[in-house]
């Protein structure tokens, strides 16, 4: 069984699994990080959302095999370490505003959100509507609307 | 609007009632299964068409009434219906024909490839590294 090594949230880990199990699962089933949420499977729901190398991506679509010793994955459980402090700005955003109804998809939504502030930071701009309506993450409670807001105070935090 | 009698927990109504907006508009506009020989050609969400962060209005005010009775008279889908109504209304007003029939897309060309009914089930794909952002 082939080892594949990566770094997540800080640490290096090394798994063996097949090379074509897809990077959700081995986050989710053989190392236990719940955060990335399954849902479709197809890469349109976005509930899986985490970071690579500070990059959002989907690692229900990702081969873990395509992942190298040197990738860093990000997942909602270590987003607070990367700004040192207990909560992520964005995290505190979402609480401020009362976003998460049932919850299931507000992981993914915060580490999408986090890479649109980040883009348009470097970009050296304000996150504007046209930003926030690249987003695809699914959320079937429908709290899109606090889900902006929040986005907005959160980028303005970070 | 809303009026539920007592309301427990306000900024969880106005939620709740953001909510039924969303779910409005997809109802009134997009989001349904098509059912062939009993079972539906949509396979994801991506094919169900609900609202998603580029149809949501920017400008979204829920106002909850002061406690009218004692009594908690409870929300659930309180603001599907009016939702989808004005969403109705509007694309009536807009268009300058009146829809009949909801979603008012159900019955255009399918927006997608519908996913295999039969084994074996798709894969996931394995192309996650090409979309980053």
């Amino acid at each position: 069984m082939p080892t594949h090594s990566f770094t997540l949230n800080g640490k290096q880990v090394s798994v063996d699994c097949p090379d074509d199990v897809r990077l959700l699962w081995v986050l989710r089933d053989l190392l236990g990080v719940t955060g990335p949420k399954y849902g479709c499977g197809l890469e349109v729901c976005k509930a899986c959302t985490s970071h690579i190398n500070g990059k959002a991506f989907n690692p229900c679509s990702v081969p873990v095999s395509d992942i190298a010793p040197t990738d860093e994955i990000t997942t909602i459980e270590g987003l607070p370490a990367t700004v040192g402090r207990d909560l992520h700005p964005m995290q505190q955003a979402w609480l401020d505003h009362d976003v998460a109804q049932c919850g299931y998809c507000q992981p993914g939504q915060i580490m999408a959100a986090v890479a649109l502030a980040r883009r348009a930071r470097a970009a050296g701009r304000d996150i504007s509507d046209a930003d926030l309506d690249e987003l695809r993450n699914i959320c079937r409670c429908g709290t899109y609307f606090r889900i902006r807001e929040a986005i907005k105070a959160g980028a303005a935090e970070m | 609007m809303v009026d539920v009698g007592l309301p427990i927990n306000p900024r969880g109504l106005e939620a709740q009632m953001m909510g039924g907006v969303i779910d409005g508009i997809a109802l009134a506009l997009s989001s349904s299964l098509h059912l062939k020989d009993g079972l539906p050609l949509e396979g994801s969400w991506d094919n169900y068409f609900y609202t998603r962060q580029w149809n949501v209005p920017t400008d979204l005010r829920v106002v909850v009434m002061p406690p009218t009775t004692g009594e908690p008279g409870g929300a659930g889908e309180f603001g599907v219906a009016a939702a989808f109504a004005a969403v109705a209304c509007a694309y009536g007003r807009a268009t300058g024909s009146m829809p009949t029939s909801f979603p008012i897309n159900h019955d255009g060309p399918l927006g997608f490839e519908p996913l295999p009914t039969v084994p074996p089930i798709p894969q996931s794909p394995t192309d996650g590294l090409d979309h980053t952002f």
